[in-house]
């Protein structure tokens, strides 16, 4: 059965931030030791892709301009507004801590995708976003998914049970019985987040590219790509497993060559390992 | 916990030497000075599975199974399993 829109607006409005535990305790604790700074909060908060979210949005309430990256973002709230923020999101259990591990995992492949990615684009020569915006965009992209996930779980289960049974996909099935979109669900949450104006069009239009507002149609094209390469490295989320196709449109506006793409992932697979997670994160999140 | 080596800076400056031991407020140091990894003493943290070619391939075709017919994603099919396989 799927809501209408205005129904699905109502019930994101009240809609808390979601986190681990473990993320939620180490934050708390080095902002009460008094002896942490910013860049390294922001590197905590970096990492998880609704602390992301909901401290570009507090940060965005009260700036002048747009605060596209975290550690900019940081210092704008202080260290107090951050922990105020910290207190109040759900520290996730039992179901949820499991999947929201692959959404995790998929949001941080994807923004090291997008960073790799970008240096072999030509549409960005001379004008590269910053390595910040690029991790951002990367790791904000599915919001709405996990929303679904965790708001939304009677919709979700019944989408994964027929994505299983191969009745079209994850993102018709989400509208089909939310009455949603990942895509429109997730600009729903970055409405009510108060999230600026690029992640909010690249969680809106990242499964179609093309449709995003025109100055920003290369960066979300970025990501779409880079969502579906690392997908297709085994970064799935949760019982999500199947990669959705690549807009050829896309690859042509980006300026990449398909040629490329095995340095690409050579890259990729190179940088996960330095990151010491890719293994772990490959055999969590690969269906077995 | 215990530094197994020493940390050392990008310009070789050693920030704490081997044998020292870890505490609250010396983690915090380190992270503050931009270290994100450390080598202690102790026994070596159990391997993860392995995924076996196998295994490995099997879960590949199934991510692509359902965009194997465009051509992009079929190159970008073959381009991972064989990087995967090399790795398993």
């Amino acid at each position: 059965m799927s809501l209408p829109l205005p129904t699905i607006a109502a019930r994101v409005i009240t809609v808390a931030g979601f986190s681990f535990s473990r993320t939620l305790d180490k934050l708390m604790k080095m902002i009460d030791s008094g002896q942490c700074s910013s860049s390294v909060v922001a590197a905590i908060v970096a990492s998880d892709p609704v602390l992301t979210a909901l401290t570009l949005g507090r940060a965005n309430a009260g700036a002048d301009g747009e605060v596209a990256q975290v550690s900019g973002a940081v210092l704008v709230l202080g260290m107090s507004t951050v922990r105020g923020m910290i207190e109040e999101v759900m520290p996730l259990a039992d179901r949820g801590v499991r999947l929201m591990a692959t959404y995790w995992s998929q949001a941080n492949a994807t923004a090291t995708m997008c960073r790799i990615l970008v240096d072999r684009c030509a549409v960005f020569a001379g004008n590269r976003p910053d390595d910040e915006v690029l991790h951002v965009a990367g790791l904000l992209h599915t919001l709405g998914d996990m929303v679904a996930a965790i708001h939304f779980t009677a919709e979700y289960d019944v989408v994964i049970q027929r994505l299983r049974r191969g009745e079209g996909p994850f993102a018709t099935l989400m509208k089909e019985e939310l009455g949603a979109d990942p895509g429109e669900l997730g600009a729903l949450v970055a409405r009510a987040w108060n999230l600026p104006p690029t992640p909010a069009a690249v969680v809106r239009h990242h499964l179609r590219p093309l449709r995003a507002p025109e100055p920003l149609i290369p960066l979300v094209s970025l990501v779409h790509v880079a969502r579906q390469l690392a997908r297709g490295c085994g970064f799935v989320a949760g019982q999500d497993i199947y990669v959705e196709p690549i807009q050829p449109e896309v690859m042509t506006l980006l300026g990449l060559n398909p040629a490329d793409l095995g340095s690409i992932l050579d890259a990729f697979f190179a940088e996960m390992d330095e990151l010491e997670v890719y293994e772990g994160l490959l055999v969590k999140t690969m269906r077995t | 916990m215990v530094l197994a080596r020493p940390v050392r800076l990008p310009n070789k400056v050693t920030l704490c030497p081997s044998g020292a031991t870890l505490d609250d407020a010396l983690i915090l140091r380190l992270m503050n000075r931009g270290i994100k990894r450390v080598m202690v003493l102790g026994a070596s943290v159990p391997q993860l599975p392995r995924v076996g070619v196998e295994e490995t391939m099997r879960a590949v075709r199934e991510r692509f199974s359902r965009v194997r017919d465009l051509p992009l994603m079929h190159l970008l099919e073959k381009l991972v399993e064989d990087k995967l396989v090399r790795r398993s």
